[in-house]
């Protein structure tokens, strides 16, 4: 299975849902399957998972989702634990698990060897984890995801690949602000203060 | 902190607008946890790092919230790695309230050098700080500093010293 493959079926499920990368080709490969204003890219490793959970606990309404990677999810598995004792039914978090630091030289991530992200998450207290390793696996556990009560965590099993990807002509302070200003119009909220001479609040 | 502090702290943070807190536990902010925690007026977040933390609450300002970590001074060196990565370099303010524990009266060995290296860092992370000595300063301090994380989307910190996080 192809991550370029998952994206392009998860991207004519999506509505209205906020959805926060990992680094490298994740990002580019998302914004090419599917960009939208609801779309914040490149997310540092690490931090894709607890910014989405703070976006999920914030807005519980609302679903939210986090395109993260093995070697990502490795460097910070405490929030596996706070995903789990919070349980916000509004996340899904898709670990792209190609086994390996493919945008760095290859090397293996731990899930090469023993490591079981998906027994991990379900011994966090995340009992929707599941691993797929078919696109049609997947798309049957998004269409569930998306229509019922997380969080979820699924660990999509892929090909380790670089493929070719188009530049994001944006970075991500631009990214942040269109990402906030379509939160601000699609939630009626002002989030973004700029300073205004005089203003006392 | 004692009951009353932490309870001067806890308003003040609140009436300045902050309403999303993350917490991981302290020694000597165990009160003002608790009270953060139990208050109506904050969603809480208890977290395993403050690396963790600080990306949380980078989450929950991107949805709206004012969000505050309340951290040990070590948490500060834990999160450096997030506060970069995430706050800095996407322009997401957060405001980080911590102890001093290495600065000026703490007579545990173990802190001095965590004490030592804190000015420098945060001046070296561009993060503005001030260090408060009471619980009457807090709460002008808490309005400023919300006031500049909305003009630099950058986070701020302020720093509770010894005296006042020591105080029976």
């Amino acid at each position: 299975m192809r991550r370029f493959d998952c994206l392009q079926a998860l991207a004519p499920m999506l509505t209205d849902q906020l959805l926060v990368t990992n680094v490298a080709r994740t990002g580019f490969e998302t914004h090419m399957a599917m960009p939208r204003e609801g779309n914040l890219y490149t997310m540092g490793m690490g931090l894709v998972t607890p910014v989405v959970l703070g976006l999920a606990l914030s807005l519980p309404h609302r679903g939210v989702i986090a395109l993260d990677g093995d070697g990502s999810i490795l460097l910070n598995l405490g929030t596996l634990s706070t995903v789990g004792n919070y349980a916000p039914p509004n996340l899904i978090t898709i670990i792209f698990d190609n086994e390996s630091y493919a945008s760095t030289g290859g090397l293996p991530t731990a899930t090469a060897g023993k490591t079981n992200l998906t027994g991990m998450a379900k011994s966090a207290g995340i009992s929707n984890a599941f691993e797929v390793r078919k696109i049609e696996d997947f798309t049957a556990v998004i269409t569930k995801a998306l229509a019922g009560r997380g969080p979820w965590f699924i660990v999509a099993k892929v090909v380790a690949e670089k493929p070719p990807v188009e530049p994001k002509l944006m970075d991500g302070r631009e990214n942040k602000y269109r990402f906030v200003r379509y939160i601000e119009e699609t939630e009626g909220s002002v989030i973004l203060k700029p300073s205004v001479v005089g203003r006392k609040d | 902190m004692n009951q009353s502090d932490a309870e001067t702290i806890g308003t003040a943070l609140a009436d300045a607008g902050f309403n999303f807190a993350a917490t991981l536990p302290a020694d000597q902010l165990h009160a003002l946890q608790a009270w953060v925690s139990k208050s109506q007026r904050f969603q809480t977040v208890a977290v395993t790092n403050e690396g963790e933390g600080v990306a949380i609450c980078a989450g929950a300002w991107l949805a709206g919230k004012m969000p505050v970590i309340i951290l040990e001074t070590s948490g500060i060196l834990l999160s450096t790695y997030a506060l970069m990565r995430c706050h800095a370099t996407f322009g997401i303010p957060i405001l980080m309230l911590s102890t001093y524990r290495g600065g000026l009266g703490d007579q545990e060995w173990y802190a001095a050098h965590t004490g030592a290296v804190l000015p420098d860092l945060l001046a070296s992370l561009r993060i503005p700080c001030k260090v408060v000595s009471s619980a009457d300063e807090v709460a002008t301090t808490f309005v400023d500093a919300r006031r500049t994380m909305n003009s630099s989307l950058h986070p701020v910190s302020i720093v509770m010293d010894v005296r006042l996080t020591t105080r029976e």
